[in-house]
């Protein structure tokens, strides 16, 4: 029968940790006894199987719902900092005992300077010479004395001058003087100049046939459009695109930190990228999102999602955001690579046909706040719609659109 | 601490939130692991895991490098778990817990049949056997068996001297040993032990 340390001892040489002495001790146990060679032999093996133990991989969900979560703090610069607290507690009794030791110095000072300007004004008044006092002057202010003090100084003398012997000098008539200035250009003819103004429409307004066909002309006119869609409630409006689109018969892929984000109602701003849609489809779906969303509200136009639209053009900073979003080049837009001029062989237009887009797809995407934004290099829904995107096809645009 | 996680700490403190989601991909399976088979059930592993990553990124100024990475988020990890299971304490096993797990990928191959339902057998009672073990006992098995972790790092996680983490160890495996032979434990914490604690 093993005794407590002795079950210890073998349990200790299963890690490694005897000392010599102690290897000494268990080296004859394990001679003696077969119960202390058995219990050696279940522990490793035991030690063995919880190292062989099934690993698991952790839910898919950790992942987003931890990046949905500290997206929900304040960014780090605003952030206390844990370690400093800690070190001001530290620091307080310093501060205290600094500043009484200034306010004491400031006091020496004080006195010292008050001090030293009493003695300087005494020293002054030592050094005045001894004047001996003298009668005080009064002043006699009788109203006869004051009445004989004259008012003004006038000359005693008027002397006449002989304009024959000293002549009056003569002063020039006026005359206009002459004007200086720059020689006169006949100025060239102008022209007139057409500005071409970003279309910003109310949201209900697109009905109207102008408004439809202003907006359909302006996603026509670059083969890249962003479009910001203003909304009184950017989750309600993001859950309207979706639907719509997906009538409209648009795939629309939602990113995983996107739908936390819908699913906790967290306020975010959205980005949906499509290239698969040409301008009219674009409308289409507009049109149909503009009516989803009047339909409820019939009664009180202010009860609208949608506020207004704005198509102000893309600049740079949109080909930047693509770039860090979807990591996709928007200046490197994937196109048909066929050319008109020569005739294609039947292998060649197969070719095409097949890497053309075989969807319309779009993907869904948090914009804003800037710690919501998720790597595109580790998002499978982002890599879902990129292994979907294909060529794009003749006619479509890169449409950006930005929900607020 | 290795070079990867001090980009990634030094991107994510200068406010790359996706570099601090590189972070969480390269220890979520560890973590949960780990966690698993302190609080048992699945769904609490994911809840304590994701406060873990929560409290590590609030935390993170305070991260000074000192100690690698993970053995610092470990410890945020293990006290939160420690924590939920001192509040809960309900000792529910793997298999009646509500959230399914994915089968893990078997590799071994099996020389007879009806083998891999034994070993499945095996690897339950192993699991219930350690689900009964005291919690200073089932923590320092896991980090030592299953995590590989050396003693000063367990030590360093569990804030303890390295002897009381082998002695810790030693106790544990008789624990172990005896739930799984149905035998009564003879060894308790702080009696039976003559070995000196060497650190």
């Amino acid at each position: 029968m093993l005794t407590a340390n002795d079950r210890i001892l073998i349990a200790a040489s299963v890690d490694g940790s005897l000392d010599p002495r102690q290897h000494e001790r268990l080296h004859l146990l394990l001679k003696q006894s077969s119960d202390a060679r058995r219990l050696q032999r279940a522990l490793r093996r035991e030690r063995s199987k919880i190292a062989e133990l099934p690993q698991h991989s952790a839910p898919a969900s950790v992942l987003p719902a931890v990046m949905a979560r500290i997206a929900e703090v304040e960014p780090w610069s605003t952030l206390p900092s844990v370690s400093r607290v800690p070190q001001k507690r530290r620091l307080l009794p310093f501060a205290v005992a600094a500043s009484v030791a200034m306010l004491a110095g400031l006091g020496v000072w004080y006195g010292v300077q008050a001090n030293q300007h009493r003695g300087l004004a005494q020293a002054q008044v030592q050094s005045l010479p001894h004047v001996e006092p003298t009668e005080p002057m009064i002043l006699d202010v009788s109203p006869e004395v004051v009445s004989r003090i004259p008012l003004f100084d006038y000359p005693d003398d008027v002397v006449v001058v002989d304009p024959e012997v000293a002549p009056v000098p003569r002063v020039a008539p006026d005359r206009p003087r002459e004007v200086y200035g720059a020689p006169f250009i006949p100025l060239p003819k102008l022209d007139a100049v057409q500005v071409k103004l970003p279309l910003l429409a109310e949201f209900q307004d697109l009905n109207r046939d102008e408004v439809k066909k202003r907006l359909t002309l302006e996603l026509s006119k670059s083969p890249t459009v962003r479009v910001d869609l203003f909304s009184r409630d950017p989750l309600k409006a993001a859950e309207l695109l979706i639907a719509t689109g997906r009538a409209t018969g648009v795939h629309v892929i939602i990113d995983r930190v996107a739908q936390e984000r819908l699913r906790r109602r967290i306020p975010t701003t959205w980005l949906l990228y499509s290239e698969s849609l040409t301008p009219e489809e674009i409308t289409t779906w507009l049109l149909r999102l503009a009516a989803a969303d009047a339909k409820p509200a019939t009664a009180n136009p202010t009860q609208t999602v949608y506020q207004s639209l704005h198509i102000p053009g893309t600049s740079s900073h949109d080909a930047k955001d693509l770039k860090d979003l979807l990591g996709i080049e928007q200046r490197k837009l994937k196109t048909t690579k066929a050319n008109p001029a020569k005739p294609l062989s039947d292998g060649t237009l197969a070719e095409i046909s097949s890497s053309l887009q075989k969807d319309k797809s779009a993907i869904l995407v948090s914009y804003l706040p800037q710690k919501s934004r998720v790597n595109p290099n580790y998002s499978r829904d982002i890599k879902a719609w990129l292994d979907r995107r294909g060529d794009r096809k003749p006619g479509t645009v890169a449409l950006e659109v930005i929900l607020h | 601490m290795n070079s990867v996680d001090r980009r990634l700490i030094d991107e994510t403190l200068s406010g790359q939130s996706a570099a601090y989601g590189e972070l969480v991909r390269r220890y979520q399976d560890r973590l949960f692991n780990a966690i698993l088979r302190v609080v048992d059930r699945p769904e609490d592993a994911a809840d304590v895991m994701q406060d873990a990553f929560v409290n590590a990124y609030l935390n993170l100024r305070s991260f000074h490098g000192d100690s690698e990475f993970y053995t610092w988020l470990y410890r945020i990890a293990f006290n939160a778990a420690i924590s939920w299971r001192r509040k809960q304490r309900s000792r529910v096993s793997l298999q009646s817990s509500g959230m399914e797990l994915a089968e893990p990928a078997d590799t071994r191959r099996d020389s007879r049949p009806g083998e891999a339902m034994e070993r499945r057998e095996d690897e339950d009672k192993l699991e219930a056997s350690m689900a009964r073990l005291s919690d200073d006992h089932r923590q320092v098995l896991v980090l030592k068996d299953l995590e590989g972790m050396k003693y000063d790092e367990i030590a360093e996680i569990l804030e303890v001297p390295i002897g009381t983490v082998r002695s810790r160890l030693h106790r544990a495996r008789l624990e172990l040993h005896d739930l799984l032979t149905d035998e009564p434990s003879e060894i308790h914490e702080g009696e039976g032990s003559t070995l000196p604690e060497r650190c």
